[in-house]
């Protein structure tokens, strides 16, 4: 597993990161090299760490782990910090994940984690973040997915200054299925980049994107979603759909949605929308007696709703739904 | 109770109400009957206090409360109700929060304390039944999937709980089968009261054998063009708009 280097962090040039120029955002912030410290509650028997500071967490065959296993990394204030984590999810095996990412102050987080889930496996991976509106956050994770695999994601992001989301899921296994939710939500001038490339390499299996952001003031949100159907990856399903609520005339979406398609026989669909609250719901809500602030917060509600009703987990949904009434006010 | 003096009003800049005039008094049903794009549902969106709907002279008071210069919000809390042509879906907004809500928003707005949740339910209970609306339509969005018929009678039933004072129910018929728009026509029915007066703007006469008005008026061309009893609706179903419009 390579490491990621600040170094390799890409130009604008990149048609990949022609939306966020991170070096830009970094080189304004004067930073020193710090060992991430992630805190990690129900994952202390299935981890090693290796010379290279990876983490490295094994879920073993078969096993239906109960609780979901709590991933927290901490930011400091003029801090860089690098975290590489492996984790391995073997065949049959089942398994919750809560990342959470906090701090305060300015600082850059970079993570990779490589998700390998076996034949089989199923792994639920939900993250939620705190973070400082100073910071700048740069999370790459690749999710391998092997024969029938099942992997559930939803991401809350935008609390960093400036934030990179990517994902990578590669479906080398037949039957295989993946589901990606997310919410951004921005404000001030912060930056917000979902990107996700999902690689349709075996055949009959499935994937879906879900995906919105809110923004308000003079945020800017970027939203690029890739289908990437193999030849030989028949009977693929595969979805996408990102819709972007402007609260502000001065923020600014982009979308770039992708397919690419080698296989003949797929059932492929991409939708995007991108505009303000709508003017009908919002006259009937008010025609029925809520004032002006409550039709709008009804209604954005119901929009970030959509995607949260994804998690199944109460628990779960129920720290989410916390962070969402937190950003909402 | 309704008192419309001399409304014009535009959209766009194109004038669609041309010096409307009209009175509806307490208890009174008073239906609008007129061809396609006279200007009822722009009527309506005036009275209610829409965005775009430009009004450019003239008065409308209930209870001698200038609606014209209130937000629709606060045209719900004077007691104006719409019951719309085409009921608007709002995904994601569950049918009981949105009742709850505006049931409250309500409330609040006229100094009354909010409606404990089993009382909210109780009530709505006993209304539902009467517009025979199951418990699942309720945990669905706001006529989200829901069926023509289904969609008005849910009109009827946020009227019913909001108990509004002055109502406005456009074309609630169309759409409907003769079963459909029994049900739909006793809820209305069941509202009927002294102190609550109704605009029943319809396309058809149908509706009117169920909902017997006081006064039947003619829209046309954004004006009332003429105004007469029940037997005004037959008259019209019989000769056609053309011979009275004109
Ligand atoms: N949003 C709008 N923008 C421009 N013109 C409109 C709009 N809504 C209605 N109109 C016009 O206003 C007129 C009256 O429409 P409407 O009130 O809907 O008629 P009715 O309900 O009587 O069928 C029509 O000529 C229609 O084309
Ligand atoms: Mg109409």
């Amino acid at each position: 597993m390579p490491k990621l280097l600040p170094k390799s962090l890409p130009d604008l040039d990149k048609e990949h990161w022609k939306y966020s120029n991170v070096n830009a955002v970094l080189a304004k912030l004067e930073l020193v090299d710090q060992k991430p410290l992630w805190e990690m509650t129900g994952a202390f028997e299935f981890m090693t760490v290796d010379q290279e500071d990876t983490i490295h967490l094994i879920i073993p065959k078969n096993r239906k782990v109960d609780k979901p296993i709590d991933l927290k990394l901490i930011g400091e204030d003029g801090k860089n910090l690098h975290t590489n984590v492996v984790i391995d999810v073997e065949e049959g095996a089942n398994v919750k994940f809560v990342e959470r990412q906090v701090g305060v102050g300015a600082y850059w987080k970079n993570i990779s984690i490589a998700l390998n889930i076996d034949a089989n496996a199923q792994v639920g991976y939900y993250r939620l973040c705190e973070e400082d509106p100073f910071c700048v956050v740069t999370e790459f994770m690749t999710v391998n997915m092997e024969r029938d695999a099942r992997f559930n994601a939803l991401v809350v992001n935008g609390c960093s200054g400036f934030g990179r989301n990517e994902f990578k899921v590669n479906l080398n296994g037949a039957g295989s299925e993946a589901d990606l939710a997310g919410l951004a939500l921005l404000r001030g001038k912060q930056h917000g980049d979902t990107t996700v490339c999902i690689d349709h390499i075996a055949p009959y299996c499935k994937s879906s994107q879900f995906f919105k952001t809110i923004l308000e003031d003079q945020s800017r949100g970027v939203y690029q979603g890739k289908i990437h159907v193999y030849k030989d990856a028949q009977k693929t399903d595969g979805y996408q759909l990102s819709n972007n609520l402007l609260l502000s005339p001065l923020a600014e979406m982009d979308v770039k949605p992708e397919l690419e398609i080698y296989a003949d026989d797929v059932k492929c669909s991409h939708g995007t929308t991108t505009g303000e609250l709508d003017e009908t719901p919002m006259f009937y809500l008010r025609s029925r007696g809520l004032n002006e602030e409550d039709a709008r917060h009804m209604l954005i509600e119901a929009f970030v709703g959509e995607v949260l009703d994804k998690v199944s987990d109460e628990q779960i949904r129920a720290l989410f739904d916390d962070r969402v009434k937190l950003w909402l006010k | 109770m309704l008192k419309i003096k001399n409304l014009t009003a535009e959209i766009d800049g194109k004038q669609i109400i041309n010096g409307l005039d009209l009175e509806v008094k307490s208890g009174e049903v008073h239906a609008i009957m007129g061809p396609n794009g006279a200007g009822k549902s722009t009527l309506s969106y005036v009275l209610s206090g829409r965005d775009g709907y430009k009004v450019t002279g003239g008065t409308a008071e209930l209870d001698g409360v200038d609606l014209l210069a209130l937000d629709p919000n606060e045209r719900a809390a004077a007691g104006l109700f719409l019951a719309f042509q085409y009921p608007v879906e709002i995904p994601g907004v569950q049918m009981t929060n949105f009742l709850k809500t505006a049931l409250n928003s309500i409330r609040k707005s006229r100094g009354e304390s909010e409606l404990e949740a089993l009382d909210f339910l109780k009530m709505l209970k006993a209304k539902q039944k009467a517009l025979d609306i199951a418990d699942e339509m309720l945990k669905r969005a706001v006529n989200v999937g829901f069926s023509g018929g289904e969609k008005k009678r849910n009109e009827v039933l946020q009227m019913a709980m909001l108990e509004p004072k002055f109502c406005i129910l456009d074309e609630t018929d169309s759409g409907l089968d003769i079963d459909a728009l029994k049900i739909v026509a006793d809820g209305v029915n069941r509202l009927r009261a002294p102190d609550r007066s109704f605009l029943v703007i319809t396309h058809y006469q149908r509706l009117l054998d169920y909902i017997v008005p006081d006064v039947v008026h003619v829209l046309a061309k954004g004006k009332i063009v003429k105004s007469g009893g029940p037997e005004l609706a037959k008259e019209l179903e019989a000769k056609g708009y053309a011979e009275i419009v004109a």
